[in-house]
């Protein structure tokens, strides 16, 4: 027995040893926490950009720059322009909205984004290029509408933006090409006949617009409920998440079509005139647009356009105002 | 007994000396001692038993619970996870591609919903007490609904030519990418949490210690009792002991071999199975998420950074298709080491190309062309959808092949243990009775 004892303790210890090397094996393994760690990378969420709240005064915001002589020919465009650099690079780069019916919408059925100022881009594409070369990019939030413009990621923006003063800090606008104006859509069994039966009650709005900004500031204090994109807000409606949607008219119609359920309510809120957005860097590409405009309301283009896509409920086309 | 204790009265008025007369008189007398010897070396053996009965029954269920609990919820978890992802990709590819919806693509959704809804199920019920869990479910369960609910929405709307459903669409979009994958993603983690505490349990050397101890100890009790009586008499060996003794290794050595063999097989299936699982799915759910991104890009028309930016960090994660590095340089180290590379390597040469129709989808998307950069993506003529759709294979061949090696490798661990408690217990009762047999038998001598 005592003979027996060491052996006893080599083949114990032998065993040990086995076990302890097979423990760390496995236990060494970071395989399995590096898949898990893999699986938790966060959602990418870029931050919202920053905006100037600043309230500026400017006496008549509309008033754009005058067109200088006559319009240089398609493909001639003057040497050092905005217009130079889009002729050479064969198409204007233009921003417009893909959810708003008759203005600018992606078309479910061909998947192709058609609309009124789309339109408007080809026009003016055509007046530079001699055809309709535009590559539109879709602008998902309302600083895109300003913000792109200044970095020169487009040339122009068509996104239903009204001309203001405090966006006049940031960007040109050309001649007003539609007369909006703010009014409020709700469901047909709503009991508001205006704003001031909204009180307590929440509207929704596009983030960081006007529309939005006139809703904070009703004597009746209706809660403003913003959305990212203009649709959002049918979705809001639809969802019973909120009573009533404010927004331009021509966009409200819009949600109207797709929705029977809904009435337009009477009276203004504000009137919203559409501007098409321009870097201020580029004053001789506001006027060279205020031109291409000025040709399509003597030729009878705009009124066409507004008939093509807004039909009967189409307003008159806005004369020009100039401050120069 | 120290004199403190000599003198303590307790409250019966007994002196304490006076209650342990039993173990005066038998210290006092040689069969006595022998008496007490018996009983020690008895209870020792018992006791050895009972620490070597344990740690065998802890390991056993340890490796149980790895092979017919945890790692097949984990399993479950997967099958949520990426069916939740594959829905969420396979939604958003369909609203890319415009128009009437294809039939297999609308069959893929459903087959999708319907497998994740059966393994939420099948992880509810086991959803124990961890908080995370519980919570993660209830998220889940929660916003499935709402989910399908506007994917449904957005679908009836785009039957008609509503853009309204492209809103319902990005609101679907959003609570699935915000509420319901996180949540899938956290009770994956949970999951593979109780796995490795199985795995930890199952190789714990702590009870290895415990049995090898225990057992030193009865061998030199035993060993000393032999001293001790070869000592008394001029016999060298006393046989019952010898056999008690022999009784004692046989027990010990088949608890440590079953535990050896059982951990050996247990890290088998970790090392080469449930590992490879882990990662080949995890690369499988990253890879699904880097796709949605790329439809929503497109879907964005230029205002998709954050899903552009989402499709870069995923893929950072993942590393270059060579495995160089990233998740992807794991997930090659893994084929490796389980022998064939051949899948891996041509899911490494699909994804190259997968990558490089990327790069052409992206650069259309850069320059507006979205019609060219969409039909490369989806749509009958696409090049990027196949790839994917190859990339979803061969990862789910992969995954195949590691859950068996998974299944071999834990049934081998349980088979290792098996009949090992009531062995130990009938050994270490035939060891006990033989004990107290042999030190008997010299008793008797004394009489």
């Amino acid at each position: 027995m005592r003979r027996r004892l060491p052996q006893l303790l080599i083949l114990a210890g032998a065993l040990v040893a086995m076990i302890l090397a097979a423990g760390c094996r496995s236990m060494s393994d970071t395989a399995l926490r590096d898949s898990v760690k893999a699986l938790d990378t966060p959602l990418v969420v870029l931050p919202p950009a920053s905006q100037s709240s600043s309230n500026a005064r400017c006496s008549n915001p509309t008033a754009s720059l005058r067109p200088r002589g006559v319009l240089p020919a398609p493909g001639r465009m003057p040497v050092g322009s905005l217009m130079r650099t889009i002729q050479e690079r064969g198409r204007l780069v233009g921003g417009v909205d893909q959810n708003t019916l008759f203005f600018g919408y992606l078309d479910p059925f061909n998947g192709r984004l058609q609309g009124f100022e789309l339109d408007l881009l080809r026009q003016i594409a055509k007046a530079i290029l001699g055809k309709p070369h535009v590559e539109f990019k879709v602008l998902t939030t309302t600083d895109q509408r300003t913000q792109l413009v200044e970095d020169s990621s487009v040339d122009i923006v068509a996104d239903a933006v009204t001309i203001n003063c405090q966006r006049l800090r940031e960007v040109s606008f050309s001649t007003v090409y539609y007369d909006a104006s703010q009014r409020l859509l709700v469901p047909t069994d709503s009991h508001a006949r205006g704003v001031q039966d909204l009180g307590g009650k929440r509207v929704c709005a596009r983030a960081r617009t006007t529309s939005l900004e006139k809703i904070k500031k009703q004597p009746s204090h209706p809660i403003p409920y913003p959305v990212e994109q203009r649709t959002d807000c049918l979705v809001a409606l639809q969802e019973g998440l909120v009573d009533a949607i404010t927004g331009d008219d021509v966009i409200l119609r819009g949600f109207q079509a797709q929705d029977p359920y809904t009435k337009l309510l009477p009276g203004r809120l504000e009137d919203e005139p559409y501007g098409l957005v321009i870097a201020k860097t580029h004053p001789e590409f506001v006027r060279f647009v205020n031109g291409v405009l000025e040709g399509m309301r003597a030729d009878g283009t705009l009124a066409a356009l507004y008939r093509k896509w807004l039909g009967a409920s189409a307003p008159r086309v806005p004369h020009a105002l100039y401050r120069d | 007994m120290t004199s403190g204790a000599n003198q303590a009265i307790d409250t019966s008025g007994v002196p304490v000396q006076l209650r342990f007369w039993w173990l005066r008189d038998r210290v006092a007398t040689t069969p006595g001692r022998l008496q007490l010897m018996a009983a020690v070396l008895a209870i020792a053996v018992i006791a050895a038993g009972v620490v070597g009965a344990t740690s065998a029954r802890d390991r056993r269920d340890a490796a149980h619970s790895a092979a017919a609990r945890t790692e097949p919820l984990l399993v479950q978890a997967d099958v949520l996870h990426s069916s939740l992802a594959d829905a969420s990709a396979t939604a958003a590819a369909t609203f890319l591609t415009g128009g009437l919806e294809p039939v297999a693509r609308r069959a893929r959704y459903l087959r999708d919903l319907r497998s994740a809804t059966a393994a939420l199920t099948a992880l509810t019920r086991e959803v124990g007490d961890s908080a995370q869990a519980r919570a993660a479910v209830a998220a889940i369960a929660t916003n499935l609904p709402l989910y399908s609910g506007y994917i449904e929405t957005a679908r009836a709307n785009n039957r008609q030519g509503l853009l309204v459903g492209a809103a319902y669409f990005r609101r679907a979009s959003t609570v699935m990418r915000e509420a319901i994958l996180p949540a899938a993603s956290r009770l994956y983690e949970v999951e593979a949490g109780r796995l490795s505490d199985d795995y930890d349990a199952g190789v714990s050397s702590g009870t290895f210690v415990a049995v090898t101890a225990a057992a030193l100890v009865v061998f030199v009790l035993l060993a000393l009792s032999q001293v001790y009586l070869t000592w008394l008499s001029n016999r060298v060996f006393n046989v019952p002991l010898v056999a008690a003794s022999v009784a004692v290794i046989a027990m010990t050595a088949w608890t440590l071999t079953g535990f050896v063999l059982e951990q050996d097989a247990l890290s088998k299936a970790q090392r080469n199975g449930s590992d490879s699982v882990e990662v080949f799915s995890a690369t499988r759910v990253l890879l699904l998420r880097a796709e949605s991104d790329e439809s929503l890009v497109l879907i964005a028309r230029g205002g998709g950074d954050n899903y552009a930016a989402d499709f870069d960090a995923v893929t950072h994660v993942l590393g270059p298709s060579d495995g160089s590095s990233g998740l992807l340089r794991e997930a090659s180290s893994l084929a490796l080491r389980s022998g064939s590379t051949r899948t891996f390597d041509a899911l490494s040469v699909t994804l190259a190309r997968y990558e490089g129709v990327h790069r052409e989808i992206a650069a259309k998307e850069a320059h507006g062309h979205f019609a060219a950069a969409a039909s490369l993506a989806v749509g009958s003529h696409a090049r990027e959808a196949p790839l994917a759709d190859r990339l979803n294979e061969d990862l789910t061949q992969l995954i195949a092949s590691a859950q068996s090696r998974f299944e071999r490798s834990a049934a081998a661990a349980n088979s290792a243990l098996g009949g090992l408690v009531p062995g130990i217990a009938l050994l270490a009762l035939l060891a006990a009775v033989l004990v107290v047999f042999g030190v008997n038998l010299r008793i008797k001598e004394y009489r």
